[in-house]
């Protein structure tokens, strides 16, 4: 867990009785859909997170409607390209963000048993904003 | 919140139409003062008013006892639309479509196999794969995976061989919705389900082996098949990846369309479409195809139990496993109620039809429709029928399990998955878990008491109670 200022980039969970809400902040907006993906990772993972070898590369692309709906739609891929191919991403090289698209080339591990299932990532008062030099985020996923 | 909330009995509370700006309809709670404190700790309450602002909302949203938090829609709510031009809305069903629960009933007692319990956990275990992203052993083609999607259990039995037409009648709506369209389930979807048919999957979904310990409804029991000391197996799992896909694909493409249909929502979550719409057909008809497979994959499972208690348990007597009922807790279906065909979105919620519906199979018309309320790993399951009243207090429905009280996060933090699993085998319950933190995440003090939750279904006249369940055995998805 990570204190937010405008130059580091981290994620911290919120209370939420049923689900998982994220909070993610980051300077850039390609350091933040990286660090979405890695706190996905680390859910996923739990105490497992050291386990197996790297996988293929992958290249993702994502379109959106709009900035908010753009990080639901990055995690849900990743979430669903995850349990079709029984990888979680861990590394990210995320190329470019803007308020409609997200292009990567992710990289993860196949992990023998998850902590965690993810079903979704929600629009549930799903937000990504300028705060500061940097970007701040907050997404609910359904656990 | 509580303000807005005035006990209307010593287990319903109502939320009048005017409370907040927007709502179409009333609020009903079903809780005690106690729970209602439990549910006014986070906004759960504040969800179930925003659903109430869905167009086409008729009659009244009900919250039930073990309502919590969730995205858009509170777990535990029930919303009624009116056909054909009020709304569908995913959220409103959630990402697991059909989750739901399911009843084995043996013919043994469970002191008769005390000694193999371990045992039959144990290969319960090696028989069913269990967590996220774990395929099972049918792999099927697109095609098979298409006749899965529209014909559910009928499938399952029929070509698959695994059940019988007893077990039919005895799942809700024969395990098979006519609505489906595998069609408009896309691709992806189905590339989630196509090897997960069979699995029990991660989170809260479990199988556990039990015993009848009390019986409250003599009579009710017998018409069940219910008897003290009975061993019994419920099956609490639903529709896996391919559900999740089902319901991220209609959010995405209903919040696109909000505007066309002149709809405004207090959280986006909440994406609909009227059901009379392309948006909304579609959805309807991949939900429908979804919560087969989910009742088909309840169905794979039984099988895979029956095989295990076929294996360990013969030799002890009767080895056969009857269903009692499957019912489902996260879907959407048209009912009619008072003359107007409404579709019923339950999320968490069970249906509970009271006597003498003309959907119940004959053997339950006279006792009522099963309703099966599992409590938290280690703590008592119930056994109700739904009862005359359901009908008019909360569109024939009823709780789904003890409900959460507690994040995971903090479950966590307060309870060691170590200090726990050693307290449920102090208790003589087998686990079987491959992880300690996923076992604290479930503990038994992350939720309300489902003992309390039962009574106040009961006292509220929507169902009544007939047996319960005191767990030996569990297999944690």
């Amino acid at each position: 867990m990570q204190t937010a200022t405008d130059t580091t980039v981290g994620h911290r969970y919120q209370e939420h009785t049923g689900e998982l809400r994220l909070e993610l902040f980051a300077p850039t907006r390609e350091e933040l859909f990286g660090e979405a993906g890695r706190a996905l990772a680390e859910i996923m993972l739990g105490e497992r997170r050291s386990a197996s070898s790297s996988t293929l590369r992958r290249v993702i692309e994502v379109r959106a409607r709009d900035r908010a709906a753009l990080l639901v739609e990055w995690l849900n891929e990743l979430i669903s390209l995850s349990e079709i191919t029984k990888e979680v991403f861990t590394q990210f090289r995320v190329d470019h963000v803007d308020d409609t698209e997200v292009r990567a080339i992710v990289e993860g591990v196949s992990p023998e048993l998850l902590q965690t299932a993810v079903k979704a990532a929600t629009l549930h008062g799903v937000a990504v904003e300028p705060a500061g030099a940097g970007w701040r985020a907050s997404v609910v996923l359904d656990v | 919140m509580s303000a807005l909330a005035t006990a209307i009995s010593d287990a319903v509370y109502e939320i009048p139409k005017g409370a907040r700006e927007g709502m179409h309809v009333p609020a009903r709670i079903i809780a005690d003062a106690t729970l209602m404190a439990q549910i006014e700790r986070d906004h759960s309450i504040q969800q179930l008013l925003n659903v109430t602002t869905l167009p086409g909302a008729w009659g009244r949203v009900v919250g039930m006892p073990d309502m919590h938090e969730g995205y858009g829609f509170p777990v535990g709510g029930v919303a009624a639309t009116l056909a054909p031009d009020g709304v569908i809305s995913p959220g409103g069903i959630g990402f697991d479509i059909n989750c739901g629960v399911r009843l084995l009933t043996s013919r043994l007692r469970r002191e008769q196999v005390a000694g193999v319990l371990e045992e039959f956990v144990h290969q319960l275990s090696r028989s069913i794969p269990t967590g996220y992203g774990r395929h099972g052993r049918l792999a099927l083609s697109e095609d098979e995976l298409d006749h899965v999607l529209d014909e559910g259990c009928r499938y399952v039995v029929g070509t698959l061989h695994l059940g019988t037409e007893a077990d039919l009648e005895r799942i809700e709506s024969g395990g098979c919705l006519r609505g489906a369209d595998a069609s408009k389930v896309t691709v992806r979807a189905k590339q989630r389900g196509q090897d997960q048919l069979g699995t029990l999957g991660g989170g809260n979904h479990f199988i556990e082996v039990q015993e009848v310990d009390t019986i409250f409804d003599e009579d009710a029991a017998r018409a069940l098949g219910l008897f003290l000391g009975q061993l019994t197996v419920l099956i609490h799992t639903g529709s896996r990846g391919l559900g999740h896909q089902v319901c991220t694909d209609a959010v995405r493409e209903m919040d696109a369309t909000l505007a066309r249909h002149h709809i405004e929502l207090p959280d986006r979550q909440l994406a609909c479409a009227p059901l009379s719409s392309r948006e909304g057909q579609d959805y309807f008809a991949a939900m429908c195809a979804a919560a087969n497979f989910a009742w088909a994959n309840r169905q794979v499972l039984t099988a895979r139990v029956r095989d295990v208690a076929r294996r360990v348990l013969s030799g002890l007597g009767e080895t056969s496993l009857e269903i009692v009922y499957d019912v489902a807790h996260n879907v959407a279906k048209l009912e009619t109620y008072g003359g107007r065909q409404l579709c019923i979105h339950r999320k968490g919620a069970t249906r509970a039809f009271g006597p003498g519906h003309p959907e119940l199979p004959p053997r339950y018309r006279a006792v009522g429709q099963p309703v099966f309320i599992p409590g938290s790993m280690g703590t008592f399951s119930f056994v109700l029928v739904g009862a005359e009243a359901s009908a008019e207090i909360s569109f024939a429905s009823c709780c789904h399990g003890a409900g959460r009280a507690m994040s995971r996060h903090a479950a966590k933090q307060q309870v060691q998955g170590r200090q726990l699993r050693a307290e449920l085998e102090a208790k003589g319950i087998v686990v079987s878990c491959p992880s300690n933190e996923e076992l604290a995440e479930e503990a038994p003090r992350a939720y309300k008491d489902v003992e309390r939750v039962v009574d106040v279904v009961a006292r509220a006249g929507i169902a009544k109670k007939v047996a319960r369940l005191r767990p030996w055995g569990v297999l944690k998805g």
